[in-house]
């Protein structure tokens, strides 16, 4: 037994077992000493036999491995493959010419190498080795490097914008405000016309990571400017006024074509 | 009385099988309690487990975290949650102490005191997978379990949801789905065990781009821990959290400031915390085995004497005795 | 064909003998209705519909539990109060069978009583708390976590449920009538009077040994190794001060389901057990000094915390158990009588710090239980008041039954 906890297990259950089994051997013993009149055996007997058979489940049952545990579901591949990372981030820029003068010891960055100056994918893999924590892996390395360099000698970014430019993604088409709204899938499965459909190269992705890229456009200020003047109860049918503009309501616009009832109220609230 | 020689040959067997039977339960009786003695004999000095050989843990170095919450969102992505409300890249959530809670598995929280000058730390907060764990010990049913691997693994096929796991960790971690009516689950990190099997490192390591986070065999990691204190004195406090707190975790820290003032707990003794009922738990099958004999005992000593002061008074009514 | 409508025309007059009380479905129907009874119903039928909406939007719907704090009023309240009230059944069984206080024997029916439905209730209250209350019963049958204190919780009060049904069981089938199985029943009494100490023994301290596990979680001043014993004495004296208190209560309310011999030996066994009661409540005030020396927590004492466990132990251990002395030798059987609420409320009180309020006490920001919460503990205790009433007003509990009064 590794720890102490499967020794625990194993000791309390076996001495439960056995102290239970004790206990028909007891109440046999005492029918045999001091009760009387027939029927003796029709007492004593099982008795006996149930203390045998618990004191010989004792091994058998606790020495049984339990169930394997079920591992929780996990997606097969993951929607944000190295690529993807890569995307949103993009490569750090690197000015090599610049740090060779301002730093005349190659070794201070190609270290542990002795005379040489290698790549440091010659040592360090991606993401890391867990066989090999000596090293670590290869974006880490960088991110070690420069950033605690950079804020020892208070010159260099040391944010993540810093070095990766293109970090700042731009936001992904996102029309509607996206507070409170957790489920695209509901709508965006292409199953509501007017409702763009997730793209085939996105099958992979799960509801969480949508708002990883595509981020609105929208906020506080601009709702407050689209606001609903009258209450929505007993006029959940948006269009059927405002579609073509009747009784004074105002017409849906040029660039709403297209768009059902469900959509209005993300943007239009009371 | 003259018996028959029928009754009496019947009175001889019926006290040869009572005298077999009484040797044969004996005889079995004593090897059972002999087999289990010799079984725990093996380990006589229960106090010195070192867990299974090999067993993977994690080391936090919260010197290198600079609060990208990129694991929380790699945390999210591995296990398949639901997506926060307010999006990984906002700092703002910063301005509030965070916990894990039954939809998120971790969460960085940002520490800062003036005397640290200059920079806030971050901690990250999860299931600390301790080498005994309580919650482990607590589950009645074996739902949590230890794995040989090393992460605290949940079944949720037998969980019964009686939340005695929740009681009893003495970082307050894990959480239950109140919510949830027909199947609610206590939840908190599984140190991706699904990944790990695969031979994978686990979401949040993975992520990390500055390898706060890192995943290897804990003996390993408490190693380079070492290693990392011991070259660089002025940047680490020499401790690393988790290598005998309750009696040792499989999550490591180590920090450049106190670790009291990053929310640690720091009185926790190093005793794993199943020892505090495993007192109790032997008590009881000494009670099981010795009090059927002391109230067998109590029993018959009275019996016998009512019937003596029936004898010695057989005209006085029962009523009127005087205890 | 004969005999089957020889019986079907017994059926019914036994429904109006034994279920209706003599009276017709009409006037029967007519005497249930009574304010006591309506008000009751009112607050069943309020708690029943909280109940429902437990089962359907989860626990979150009634109770305040938290990420830190997983358990509320019921199980305080069911479980860890509930189950040291009941220790009635095996205190006073064992008194009357195993060392034979034959004076206590007018009381034993109605502690047993009390026990097995206390017993039952909290497992009443532990399907309503637990997160899958169907799975109830995977500790028994499904999966095994015997280094879980819980574990042992889980088994024995189960047992002891059934031990309790067994041993209220003669008087059931006096009532139906069954007279071999009452002869069969009878034998086992001294076996599951045994059976009963040793389960009671161990799950009344294991429920107090649960707490062992979080020795920073509850207050120093209540963490003790010596818990499980603490538990285990105050179980000891809360069994024998709810028996005085509901005797009480029997002879104001159901005085119409005694007889002469429970009337007449109800003072004296009320001081007796009041005797009993303060010599055990002294004792768990002594064991408390122990464990508060075996801490040496005394500087606590001067906190608030520390306040509120002088009252604790102050007021409601040390001098009820003064109270009870003072009541039995001046034979003040109502002194006794309310000293025994005292101590119930002590116990409670106890139970309640231990398991609610000093637990978590470092945590800030609790939220200890919910309104809602309280409606349904109010509901099931209701419940569990028209239950015993049912009971008593139709089975041999505070009285003998005429057929079976030569045998005692």
């Amino acid at each position: 037994m590794n720890t102490l906890l499967e020794f625990l297990e194993f000791t309390k259950g076996t001495s439960y077992l056995i102290a239970i089994a004790f206990l028909f051997g007891f109440i046999a013993f005492w029918q045999l000493i001091y009760a009387r009149g027939k029927g003796l055996a029709i007492r004593v007997i099982p008795m006996a036999i149930l203390a045998l058979v618990l004191g010989g489940l004792a091994y058998t049952s606790i020495t049984q491995k339990a169930g394997k545990i079920a591992a929780p579901e996990a997606p097969e591949t993951s929607f944000f493959s190295p690529t993807i990372l890569v995307a949103m981030y993009g490569p750090a820029s690197f000015d090599h010419e610049v740090h060779q003068e301002s730093i005349e010891d190659c070794t201070v960055c190609h270290h542990k190498s002795g005379d040489r100056t290698p790549r440091c994918k010659e040592c360090h893999a991606e993401p890391f080795d867990p066989e090999n924590l000596n090293k670590p892996g290869i974006a880490h390395v960088f991110h070690l490097l420069c950033i605690s360099c950079h804020k020892e000698e208070q010159v260099g970014p040391t944010d993540c914008t810093g070095c990766h430019h293109e970090a700042d993604i731009s936001p992904l088409s996102v029309v509607h405000p996206l507070t409170g709204v957790e489920n695209c899938l509901k709508c965006h499965k292409g199953q509501i016309p007017g409702v763009p459909k997730i793209p085939e190269d996105h099958a992979s992705a799960t509801n969480g990571q949508c708002q990883i890229c595509h981020k609105t456009e929208l906020d506080e200020a601009d709702l407050a400017t689209r606001k609903l003047p009258h209450e929505v109860e007993g006029q959940e049918d948006c269009l059927m006024c405002h579609g073509e503009g009747i009784g004074g309501a105002p017409k849906v616009p040029e660039d709403h074509a297209g768009r059902t009832n469900e959509t209005c109220q993300l943007c239009h609230k009371q | 009385m003259i018996k028959s020689k029928d009754s009496r040959k019947k009175d001889i067997t019926k006290k040869v099988s009572r005298r077999n039977f009484l040797k044969n339960t004996t005889a079995i009786g004593s090897s059972l309690l002999g087999w289990s003695l010799i079984g725990s004999t093996k380990k006589a000095s229960a106090k010195s487990f070192s867990g299974h050989p090999d067993h993977f843990g994690m080391l936090t170095d919260i010197t290198r975290c600079i609060g990208c919450r990129r694991c929380e969102a790699a945390c999210v992505e591995s296990n398949s949650l639901p997506h926060p409300e307010i999006p990984f890249e906002d700092k703002s959530v910063f301005e509030q102490k965070r916990r894990p809670d039954e939809k998120l598995y971790t969460v960085v929280n940002r520490y800062y005191e003036p005397h640290w000058l200059g920079e806030p730390e971050y901690n990250k907060v999860q299931c600390n997978h301790c080498e005994e764990p309580a919650c482990v010990s607590a589950c009645l049913v074996r739902a949590l379990k230890k794995s040989p691997e090393g992460p605290v693994i949940y079944n949720e096929k037998v969980c019964v949801g009686c939340r005695y796991c929740i009681i009893a960790c003495p970082f307050y971690i894990p959480t239950y789905e109140y919510s949830n009516a027909s199947r609610p689950k206590v939840q908190k990190c599984f140190m991706c065990y699904h990944k790990i099997t695969k031979g994978e490192v686990p979401g949040c390591a993975g992520a990390c781009p500055v390898e706060a986070i890192t995943f290897g065999k804990r003996s390993q990691l408490i190693k380079i821990a070492r290693e990392r204190i011991r070259n660089n004195p002025d940047r680490y406090v020499d401790h690393i959290y988790g290598e005998h707190e309750a009696g040792g975790t499989g999550w490591l820290y180590i920090s450049r400031v106190p670790f009291e003032e990053l929310g640690f707990q720091t009185d926790l003794g190093v005793t794993p915390f199943p020892e505090f009922t495993k007192e109790f738990l032997s008590f009881v099958p000494l009670v099981l085995v010795v009090w059927p004999a002391l109230l067998g005992g109590f029993y018959l000593f009275s019996k016998r004497r009512q019937e003596v002061n029936k004898t010695e008074n057989p005209h006085t009514n029962e009523k009127d005795d005087k205890r | 064909m004969n005999e089957l409508s020889k019986k079907l025309a017994l059926v019914r007059p036994w429904i109006r003998e034994n279920l209706f009380l003599g009276f017709s479905t009409k006037d029967y129907i007519q005497k249930i209705i009574s304010p006591f009874n309506i008000i009751a119903g009112f607050i069943i039928l309020v708690g029943l519909y909280f109940i429902v909406l437990r089962f359907i939007h989860g626990l979150a719907a009634i109770t305040s539990a938290s990420d830190v704090d997983p358990w509320g009023l019921f199980l305080s309240w069911g479980l860890f109060a509930g189950v040291p009230l009941s220790a009635s059944g095996f205190v006073i069984g064992s008194a009357v069978y195993l060392f034979g206080l034959k004076e206590y024997r007018p009381v034993v029916k109605n502690a047993i009583l009390l026990g097995f439905l206390g017993y039952f209730f909290a497992v009443v209250f532990l399907l309503i708390d637990l997160g899958r209350p169907w799975r109830i019963y995977y500790p028994m049958f499904v999966s095994y976590g015997p280094a879980s204190v819980m574990f042992l919780v889980a088994w024995h009060v189960a047992l002891y449920l059934s031990v309790q049904a067994l041993e209220f069981s003669p008087s059931v089938f006096e009532w139906l009538g069954f007279k071999n199985f009452r002869k069969w029943a009878l034998k086992l009494t001294i076996g599951l009077t045994i059976f009963g100490v040793i389960l009671s023994t161990l799950h009344q301290s294991a429920l107090g040994a649960m707490f062992l596990l979080t020795p920073g979680k509850l207050h120093p001043l209540w963490y003790t190794p010596y818990i499980p014993w603490l538990f285990f004495i105050s179980s000891i004296a809360a069994g024998l001060s709810l028996v005085i208190f509901v005797s009480a209560l029997t002879e104001r309310f159901l005085k119409h389901r005694t007889d002469s011999q429970y009337l007449s030996s109800l003072n004296k066994i009320t001081l007796g057990l009041g005797n009993a009661t303060s010599f055990v409540l002294f004792t768990y005030f002594g064991l408390k000094l122990i464990a508060l020396a075996h801490g040496n927590h005394w500087g606590l004492l001067g906190t608030s915390w520390g306040l509120w466990y002088l009252i604790e132990i102050l007021v409601f251990v040390l001098l009820p158990s003064f109270l009870f002395l003072h009541g039995t030798k001046g034979k003040n059987v109502v002194l006794v009588r309310f000293t025994a609420l005292f101590t119930i409320i002590g116990i409670i009180i106890n139970r309640f710090n231990v398991s609610l309020i000093a637990f978590n006490w470092n945590v800030p920001h609790r939220e200890l239980f919910h309104l809602k919460e309280f409606i349904v503990i109010a509901a099931v205790f209701a419940i569990e008041i028209l239950v015993y009433r049912w009971i008593v007003n139709r089975m041999p509990v505070l009285r003998e039954h005429p057929d079976y009064k030569e045998e005692h």
